[in-house]
C-alpha cells in the first residue's frame, strides 16, 4: 500500500479536482445489523437520523422525533445512534476499494470519496471506473449483512456513485433520488447540474461553517437555487457575506471551496509515537492519539493553518503498514481527529485482515491544511487551558476504564429526578463552558408534577423497595383520587429493618406517558422523615414502595 | 557538542519553569462565605484531603466545590454513583465544569491520580477503596500539584489521611408536617477538627440548603438579630412573616421564627 505523505501539487486554474462520491446508503441501519425488510431507524438525541428502507415504505423519514416515527410504524425497532461502531464496519467497505485507488478517503462512516482523474484513465473512463466501485461496495456490503441476505435482494441498499467536478458536486450527484444508481457529470457541466438545485443544498456536506443562517438569508433575499448564486459577482458576495458567501458561490460554480493552494504541508506537522509495549486495545491507542492530535493542534495554531484532511497510519509490530485517510467537511479539532484515529484503529482490529500483531507505532499526519479562518478564543469564559487539561485527565481514566466509565452532567426532560438528571459520556462532547448542560427544549420545558427545590443530593440509580404501614400494620395505598388510605408510620426496609416516620408530606401524583404500554408510568411520591431526622423521597407504584432518593 | 549543552540549558530552565515559586493566595481555593469559617485558612488548602461525615454529608461536600467550579477550576465526582445533579446547581455550582466517574472499580487510585493536578477538587464516595500502601504517595502527589480531595464519609483502612474533618453532628429538616407541607430547609450543625492549624475545633451552625437552596449561616445571624433588633419589632415581624418568604437574604426575625419552630 502507498500512502501519499506530501498533498500534490496541483496546478493554480479556475477548475476543480474530478472527484467520485460513493455512498453506502442506510449504512448506520446496515451497521446495526438490522435485515433490509425490517423497518428500523437510528435515532441520535431524540431524531431520526437513518432509516431502513423499510421503514421508509411505512412512512418513517429521517429528522422526525422519535415518538412520532414510533406513531408511524408501532413495530420500528430503535436503534441508538453509535458513531463508533458505523466506522468500524466501514473499514472493511472502504478496504474494498483499495484495488481500484489508494487515495480514498471517508468523509463520514458510509460517505467515501476518491480522485477519479488517475484510476479512470486506467480502467477506461469514470462510468466504468464508477461501476466497477459500485460493485465492490456491494460486495462489501453484503459481506457486513452476512450472506443470508445480500443486497442485491433490496436494491435501496446498492452503492450511490457520484462523479463531478469537485466534492460537493459529486456529492449531490450521488444522493440524486434516482433509479441509476452512477450518476456522471460530464467535466464541465457541473455549475450546469447544480444551478437546478435548492439553495438549501448547501447545508450538505459544503465547506461552510454554520451554513443554516447564510442559506436563511440567502433564502429571504430570494435567492432560491444555486444557479441565482452562481451568476452573482463573487466580489459582491464577499463584501456582503464574508468568506463564507465566497465559499457558497465557489461550490455554486462548480469549483473547490477553496483555490487550490500549491504549498506543501510543513512537514514539522507530521507527529507519531512509538507505542511499547505494542498496543494491542483500541483504548491504549485512543489515548495516546488524544495527545497526538493535541500537538497537531498546537503546531496548526501556531501556524496560522487548520487541517481538512489527516491520514491515520499505524504500524505492526511485524511491520505491517496501514494507513487510512479521513477528511472533515469544516476543520478537525483535536476531539474530532482523536474520534476518527479511535473508530479507525476499531476497524482495524475488527475487519477480516486484522492486524497481525500489537501496533508499535501510530502516526498522523495533516494532509491537507487550509489557513485558519480563525476561532477566536474568548477574552472572558470560553475554552479555556484548564478545560483541555480537564479533559487530558478525563481522557487518561477513560484509557483506565474504558471509553464509557466517564460521564460529564446532563439535564434531560421528566418528572422525576432520575429522569431529569442524566450522565451523559463525555465521548465527543466538547467540555468547557460553552457546553450545554440542559437538552435544548426539553430540559428547560415546565414539567408539572416535579418536585421543587431543595432536591435530593442522593438520586438512587435503582430504587430500593420497602413497606410503608400505618399505626395499624397496614400497607399504605393511594387511591384514584390520589389520597393516602391512612397516615404513614412505619417504614420497613428488606432486611426487616423498621423506622419511624415523624413527618411526611404530599402525596403528589404521577400519570405520564399513558398512552405507552412499555414507559408509561402512574406513581404517587411522598417526602418523609424518619426518626433519625433523615429526609427521603419515597414512591409507591403499583402497589410498591420504594426510596427513589435521599436527601442526604 | 555545542547541541547537548544546549539541550542541558533549556532542561535546566524547564526545570525552573515546572517547579514554580507559588503565592500564598494560591495555597488556597475559595470556598462559600458561609464555610470559611469552618476551615482553618478560610479556604480549601491546595493539597490537602478533607472528610466529611454525618448526616448531610454528600449535600456539604458538594457545596464545598460551589467556588471552585464557579471560579473556573474543575471539580471530580468519583464513585459517587447517586450524586444528585439538580442539588449542585442549586447549591449553585457549574455543573458545566463536573465531571463524574461513577465506578472506579478497583482503580480507584489510579483514577484519583490520573485527575491530581488537571482537577482542582476531587470528591470521593463512601464506597470507594484505595489500594493499600499507594495513599501516601498519592497524597504527597496531590500536595505537590495543588489537587484537594473531599472524602464522603470515609471508612478508616481504604481512604487517605485526613487533614481536617467535617462533622455534621445534628441536622433537622423544617417544612414537613404530619400530611402537609413540603421540605424546605435544614438545618446543620458542623464541627470542624483536623491536624495542625485545624486542632482546635470549630463549629458553625448553617442552612444547608437553606429556603432558596443555597447555603446559608443560621447563628450569627441571630445574635445579631439579638443584639439590634428591639423587642416589640421582633414580635410583630414574627406574625406577619410567613415560612414561604425567607430566603438567605431575608429578614433577621424570619431566621429566627423558623429557629424557635425548630428546637
Amino acid at each position: 500500500m502507498t500512502v501519499p505523505t506530501q498533498t500534490q501539487t496541483t496546478p493554480v486554474q479556475q477548475t476543480s479536482v474530478r472527484t467520485a462520491v460513493l455512498i453506502a446508503p442506510h449504512w448506520s441501519v446496515v451497521a446495526a445489523g438490522v435485515p433490509a425488510d425490517e423497518p428500523a431507524a437510528v435515532v441520535f438525541a431524540n431524531r431520526v437520523v437513518e432509516i431502513s428502507p423499510a421503514a421508509a415504505t411505512h412512512g418513517v423519514e429521517i429528522g422526525m422525533r422519535r415518538r412520532e416515527s414510533q406513531g408511524r410504524c408501532p413495530s420500528l425497532e430503535v436503534i441508538e445512534h453509535d458513531a463508533a461502531r458505523d466506522a468500524r464496519k466501514f473499514e472493511s467497505v472502504v478496504a474494498a476499494l483499495e484495488s481500484l485507488t489508494p487515495r480514498v478517503e471517508i468523509l463520514r462512516p458510509g460517505r467515501c470519496s476518491f480522485p477519479t482523474l488517475g484510476p479512470s484513465r486506467y480502467f477506461g473512463g469514470d462510468a466504468a471506473l464508477s461501476y466497477k466501485a459500485a460493485a465492490l461496495i456491494d460486495e462489501a456490503v453484503a459481506r457486513v449483512i452476512g450472506s443470508a441476505a445480500s443486497a442485491d435482494d433490496d436494491a435501496s441498499l446498492l452503492a450511490r456513485v457520484g462523479v463531478a467536478d469537485g466534492l460537493f458536486g459529486a456529492g449531490l450527484a450521488a444522493a440524486l433520488p434516482r433509479e441509476r444508481r452512477v450518476t456522471i457529470i460530464p467535466p464541465g457541466e457541473t455549475r450546469a447540474f447544480l444551478a437546478g438545485f435548492p439553495i438549501s443544498a448547501l447545508g450538505q456536506g459544503s465547506a461552510i461553517p454554520d451554513p443554516d443562517d447564510l442559506i436563511d438569508l440567502l433564502w429571504r433575499l430570494g435567492i432560491a437555487r444555486l444557479g441565482d448564486l452562481a451568476e452573482l459577482p463573487a466580489d459582491d458576495l464577499l463584501a456582503r457575506f464574508g468568506l463564507p458567501g465566497v465559499i457558497a458561490h465557489r461550490l455554486a460554480c462548480g469549483l473547490d471551496e477553496r483555490p487550490p493552494d500549491t504549498r506543501r504541508v510543513p512537514p514539522d506537522l507530521v507527529v507519531e509515537v512509538d507505542l511499547e509495549p505494542p498496543a494491542d486495545r483500541v483504548d491504549t491507542v485512543a489515548f495516546v492519539a488524544k495527545t497526538l492530535a493535541d500537538q497537531i493542534d498546537g503546531r496548526l495554531a501556531r501556524d496560522g493553518l487548520a487541517c481538512t484532511r489527516v491520514i491515520i497510519e499505524a504500524e505492526t509490530e511485524s511491520g505491517q503498514v496501514l494507513s487510512r485517510a479521513w477528511r472533515h467537511e469544516n476543520r478537525f479539532t483535536p476531539a474530532s481527529m482523536t474520534d476518527r484515529v479511535r473508530w479507525q484503529l476499531d476497524g482495524w482490529f475488527h475487519s477480516p485482515q486484522r492486524p497481525t500483531g500489537g501496533v508499535n507505532l501510530l502516526r498522523l499526519i495533516p494532509d491537507e491544511v487550509v489557513p485558519d479562518e480563525g476561532r477566536q478564543l474568548g477574552f472572558w469564559g470560553g475554552q479555556t487551558q484548564g478545560d483541555e487539561r480537564a479533559a487530558r485527565a478525563l481522557a487518561r481514566v477513560q484509557g483506565i476504564l474504558g471509553a464509557d466509565a466517564v460521564t460529564v452532567p446532563e439535564l434531560r426532560g421528566g418528572r422525576r429526578p432520575l429522569d431529569h438528571e442524566g450522565r451523559a459520556s463525555i465521548t465527543g462532547v466538547a467540555l468547557g463552558p460553552d457546553r450545554t448542560l440542559a437538552l435544548p427544549g426539553v430540559a428547560e420545558a415546565p414539567w408539572p408534577g416535579r418536585l421543587p427545590a431543595p432536591s435530593p443530593a442522593k438520586v438512587l440509580p435503582d430504587p430500593v423497595p420497602v413497606r410503608v404501614t400505618a399505626s395499624d400494620g397496614a400497607v399504605v395505598s393511594v387511591d384514584g383520587r390520589g389520597d393516602l388510605s391512612a397516615s404513614p408510620s412505619d417504614l420497613t426496609l428488606k432486611s426487616g429493618k423498621t423506622e419511624h416516620i415523624r413527618a411526611w408530606a404530599g402525596p403528589w401524583p404521577i400519570d405520564e406517558r399513558w398512552w405507552d404500554e412499555v414507559r408509561s408510568r402512574r406513581q404517587a411520591r411522598i417526602q418523609v422523615i424518619l426518626d433519625d431526622h433523615s429526609a427521603h423521597l419515597l414512591a409507591v407504584e403499583n402497589g410498591a414502595w420504594h426510596i427513589e432518593a435521599t436527601y442526604d | 557538542m555545542a547541541g547537548a549543552t544546549r539541550d542541558l540549558e533549556s532542561l535546566r530552565r524547564l526545570a525552573n519553569l515546572s517547579s514554580p515559586v507559588t503565592m500564598a493566595r494560591e495555597h488556597t481555593m475559595p470556598v462559600l462565605d458561609e464555610l470559611s469559617e469552618l476551615l482553618p485558612e478560610g479556604g480549601l488548602r491546595r493539597g490537602s484531603t478533607l472528610a466529611v461525615d454525618g448526616p448531610g454529608a454528600t449535600t456539604l461536600a458538594v457545596s464545598l466545590g460551589v467556588q471552585v467550579s464557579t471560579s473556573g477550576a474543575w471539580v471530580a465526582a468519583v464513585g459517587v454513583p447517586d450524586l444528585g445533579l439538580s442539588v449542585v446547581t442549586e447549591l449553585g455550582a457549574c455543573l458545566e465544569r463536573w465531571a463524574l466517574i461513577d465506578d472506579p472499580g478497583d482503580q480507584a487510585s489510579e483514577v484519583v491520580s490520573a485527575l491530581v493536578g488537571s482537577f482542582d477538587l476531587v470528591l470521593i464516595g463512601p464506597r470507594v477503596r484505595m489500594r493499600q500502601g499507594h495513599t501516601r504517595k498519592l497524597s504527597a502527589r496531590m500536595r505537590e500539584r495543588g489537587t484537594s480531595v473531599v472524602q464522603i464519609r470515609p471508612t478508616s483502612h481504604s481512604s487517605l489521611a485526613t487533614d481536617l474533618t467535617l462533622t455534621i453532628e445534628a441536622s433537622r429538616w423544617i417544612g414537613v408536617e404530619q400530611g402537609h407541607g413540603r421540605l424546605q430547609a435544614r438545618r446543620i450543625e458542623v464541627s470542624a477538627q483536623g491536624r495542625g492549624a485545624a486542632a482546635r475545633p470549630r463549629h458553625s451552625v448553617l442552612w444547608l440548603p437553606g429556603p432558596d437552596g443555597r447555603i446559608a449561616v443560621v447563628e450569627r445571624r441571630l445574635h445579631t438579630v439579638a443584639r439590634q433588633v428591639p423587642r416589640w419589632q421582633r414580635s410583630t415581624d414574627l406574625e406577619s412573616t410567613g415560612l414561604k418568604g425567607v430566603s438567605a437574604e431575608s429578614s433577621d426575625a424570619a431566621v429566627v421564627e423558623i429557629a424557635q419552630r425548630v428546637s
